[in-house]
């Protein structure tokens, strides 16, 4: 099911806390910025719990879970 | 007063009261009403003339009185309705109570001759009425027709015990008066043994009247059980009683009398918040002022809980105009009876009366003070001020403040004429510590004792449980929900004039203020000043290792966080005296005190901007904010901010990692061992030790939890040690992961400085454990605690004394 969720960040809310790239370092991933970049992922890796707990983590709200269809999964 | 809606009730009263005069035949007195009741009645004037006192018309109550005086007959009666027996007593109790208020100093011959007959006209009374204690009278109060009734006695028996307890009176006329007092006291508690009824509820009730004697006049004919328009209730005239108890002080407050009435008041009291049937209007009625006769025998009666609900039951049945109607029916009766005048001025003397007393009352030989308040009226920036109010112990003037630290100010100013024996301060909430005049004092299980000086300044700290926002879920929820919690208000007026940006914003104009100062904080900066932020903790450290010991508060943590932000804010040169304030750059000499901070941004400002650095001021100075240059207030509000926080924080981080690993050695030794725990280990105690546990919001709109209006505190330590999110929360698992801690908040305002914190905090850690990897408690640390559920934690360290080795 995984395959099918992206992870969408808002530039403006992130200030780099870096949670996401804690909890996640092989899908999150900072740019010359230091915004995170979302690595592509495949069919159950990540775990679907590890991606939200990355998505709760964010002390901005700055990410968010959706499917295919752009539609809110988790947030 | 702190609620506007009762100061504006005390004015419209003070208007009602100086328009209720009025000359006829030559006296100028206070008309009750202004066409049923137009004209003076002794008990009225009683307190008529003594809520003029209150509201500083000392001359307007003199010429009420001297209109009493004239009523003196040969005979000792003091009447303007014969039939109104009790009016002697009355007038007599009126005279006294004015010259204490007055001056407190002796009757003059002329007055005190009037009492000495008013008093034998009594003591004539009181033969007439033998085993009754008064002749036959007219039943005022609902019970009406000329009969033995007992307002007459009570009454009789209140104005004995005014006259042998006051000052003013000489000590002959004081022990008449105390005899006759003893004499008809005895009565009274004869009748009332044998007059007793047994309310339907269980306890029982005095009737006003002797149940046995005649029928109520409105019945004559009547046969069997009279309808409810043609009973005189329980409650009926019980206004005398309830005179008796106060100002009378008849009665002990303990004594069954005050118990059983105010049994009988709480089960009449419930529908519109006054007790019901006590007056004229018998059924479903309620006589609006007599909420205030009540309210005092709660007040004596030690219950003001229930006095202020009166004060505010009263104060909902005025009419808009800010008077009242003397009786009417309760509105879900449909009745729509009214009785008496509109405006009933009387009304308008109890009101102001009551509020008086609720924060001054005269008992016995005591003042107590404060006592009738609603906590909701302690509020921060809240002020109660009484001025010269007179008493019978002289006069004095009360300033009552309240600030964000729930510390009630009070500033006692008094002119006596003879101190009370003792002066009590009863607030209606918990108080954790009191001084007196800058001392700690204890507390007194009824209050805080004042000593009986001219001039007193008390301070009692609240020991208030403030609505707060708890657990990971809502405490997340509420700051993301920022409308409805916002943080766009002055939430510490008490130690700065402007708002700290972009903490005191909200939205759009958060995000501005906010994105002046990230640059400065931002993750990639931080991370380039890590060098430059070793350097100090290595410093410090090596110092430490040579001394041997160091007190770790003011010696280490203090300095690794100001010199940082020396480092960070590009500020180095005033590093010393940043760390000449302390810890709490508002706190000094133990007061709230933001005016070193106002001083240094005023220096600081003027200096960048004749000279441009590349310091954080300068960068402040030269910002702009939605297009328009920063004012002066913007600029301190953004200095401010970067002076403040990140600083008792960051110390309470550091000194908190480090008196926890003082006593833990083992946990102590892993970190040494494994210099990559370091950063998981800095999360959990940030988690655990929740160093800035909680800010306050302002609910500004309807959420599920709090009104509007309510300042509310969001606690972050409450959700870091939420055991739904953290499993066995009051353990430090250094190894904790996933560790989503809410100790910088979350949402909009999430700490700024985040990054530097972490950093300093890891860097310092580090060092400390390379260099001095064995350190121990060395002497006593003084920290304060903080209750979280179960759970006791630190919150601030003041000293931390440790030593190097185990």
């Amino acid at each position: 099911m995984s395959d099918r969720l992206r992870v969408v960040v808002d530039r403006q809310e992130c200030f780099s806390f870096g949670v996401c790239v804690e909890t996640l370092p092989n899908v999150f991933v900072w740019d010359e910025e230091d915004k995170p970049v979302i690595q592509p992922f495949d069919s159950d890796e990540p775990p679907l719990d590890r991606l939200k707990e990355a998505v709760d983590g964010c002390p901005r709200g700055a990410l968010t879970l959706v499917d295919e269809e752009g539609r809110t999964v988790w947030s | 007063m702190p609620d506007r809606g009762v100061m504006d009730l005390l004015t419209a009263s003070a208007r009602s009261i100086a328009q209720a005069r009025m000359t006829r035949d030559g006296l100028t007195e206070f008309q009750v009403g202004a066409a049923i009741y137009r004209g003076s009645w002794m008990l009225d004037g009683l307190f008529l003339m003594e809520a003029a006192q209150f509201l500083g018309l000392e001359g307007q109550a003199a010429e009420a009185l001297e209109a009493v005086l004239r009523r003196a007959a040969d005979d000792g009666t003091l009447a303007i309705i014969p039939t109104h027996l009790k009016e002697t007593a009355v007038g007599m109790a009126a005279i006294i109570r004015q010259h204490e208020l007055f001056d407190g100093k002796a009757l003059p011959t002329g007055e005190s001759e009037v009492v000495r007959r008013a008093l034998r006209r009594i003591d004539q009374l009181r033969l007439q009425g033998g085993e009754h204690g008064m002749p036959p009278a007219f039943g005022d109060g609902g019970l009406d027709g000329e009969r033995y009734e007992l307002t007459t006695l009570l009454w009789t028996l209140a104005a004995l015990s005014i006259v042998r307890r006051s000052d003013v009176v000489p000590d002959d006329l004081r022990a008449a008066a105390s005899m006759l007092a003893e004499n008809l006291h005895v009565t009274f508690r004869n009748r009332a043994e044998r007059d007793m009824q047994p309310l339907v509820s269980g306890g029982a009730y005095l009737p006003m009247f002797d149940p046995r004697s005649v029928l109520h006049h409105r019945m004559p004919d009547f046969v069997g059980e009279p309808d409810p328009w043609q009973r005189v209730n329980p409650g009926t005239a019980t206004y005398a009683l309830a005179h008796a108890i106060y100002p009378g002080e008849v009665f002990d407050p303990d004594d069954p009398v005050v118990t059983n009435l105010c049994r009988l008041l709480e089960e009449i009291d419930d529908e519109e918040g006054i007790p019901g049937d006590t007056g004229w209007l018998p059924y479903r009625a309620v006589w609006t002022y007599a909420a205030s006769f009540y309210a005092h025998v709660w007040l004596y009666a030690g219950r003001p809980d229930k006095a202020i609900d009166y004060l505010y039951a009263f104060a909902n049945h005025a009419a808009p105009t800010g008077v009242w109607r003397e009786e009417q029916s309760i509105t879900s009766s449909g009745n729509r009876l009214r009785y008496g005048d509109m405006p009933h001025n009387w009304a308008s003397a109890e009101f102001v009366r009551l509020v008086r007393n609720l924060l001054v009352f005269e008992r016995g030989n005591e003042l107590e003070l404060l006592a009738g308040i609603r906590p909701s009226w302690l509020h921060a920036d809240a002020e109660i001020v009484v001025e010269r109010t007179p008493t019978r112990y002289g006069r004095l003037s009360l300033h009552v403040s309240v600030n964000s630290q729930n510390e009630v100010n009070i500033d006692l100013d008094a002119d006596w004429a003879k101190p009370p024996e003792r002066i009590v301060v009863r607030l209606p909430e918990a108080v954790t510590t009191a001084s007196v005049d800058g001392h700690p004092v204890q507390l007194l299980e009824e209050g805080l004792l004042l000593p009986r000086a001219g001039h007193v300044r008390a301070t009692l700290v609240l020991a208030r449980a403030q609505a707060a926002v708890r657990g990971h879920a809502a405490v997340k929820a509420a700051v993301r929900d920022w409308p409805a919690f916002s943080s766009a208000y002055p939430f510490k007026p008490d130690i700065r004039a402007y708002r700290q940006y972009p903490l005191e914003s909200d939205g759009a104009a958060h995000d501005d203020y906010r994105a002046i100062l990230a640059p400065w904080f931002h993750r990639r900066r931080v991370d380039e000043l890590e060098p430059r932020i070793r350097t100090i903790a290595t410093a410090l450290v090596r110092d430490l290792a040579a001394a041997g010991r160091a007190e770790a508060v003011n010696d280490l943590a203090l300095p690794m966080v100001v010199r940082s932000l020396g480092v960070t804010l590009g500020r180095p040169q005033d590093v010393d005296e940043w760390l000449s304030w302390g810890v709490e750059i508002n706190i000094v000499d133990g007061r709230r005190d933001g005016r070193g901070t106002d001083a240094y941004l005023s220096r600081v400002f003027e200096e960048v901007g004749l000279k441009p650095g590349e310091d954080v001021f300068s960068h402040i100075a030269a910002s702009s904010f939605q297009g328009r240059p920063l004012t002066q207030r913007e600029r301190f509000g953004l200095g401010s901010m970067v002076l403040a926080a990140g600083r008792a924080a960051v110390v309470n981080l550091l000194s908190g990692a480090i008196w926890w690993l003082a006593s833990h050695p083992r946990e102590r030794a892993r970190l040494a061992d494994d210099p990559t725990l370091v950063s998981t280990a800095i999360e959990e105690l940030l988690r655990y030790l929740s160093p800035a546990p909680e800010l306050e919001r302002m609910v500004t709109g309807d959420t599920d939890w709090f009104p509007t209006g309510d300042q509310v505190a969001i606690s972050f330590v409450s959700a870091n040690h939420d055991p739904s999110v953290f499993p066995d929360p009051e353990t430090v698992d250094l190894g904790r992961r996933p560790n989503h801690h809410l100790a910088f908040g979350n949402g909009p305002h999430t700490c700024l400085g985040a990054h530097l914190g972490k950093l300093e905090a890891r860097v310092f850690v580090e060092e400390l454990l390379r260099t001095v990897p064995r350190f121990r408690y060395d002497g006593d640390a003084q920290i304060t605690w903080q209750q979280v559920t179960e759970t006791r934690l630190p919150k601030d360290f003041i000293s931390l004394p440790i030593g190097v080795g185990e």
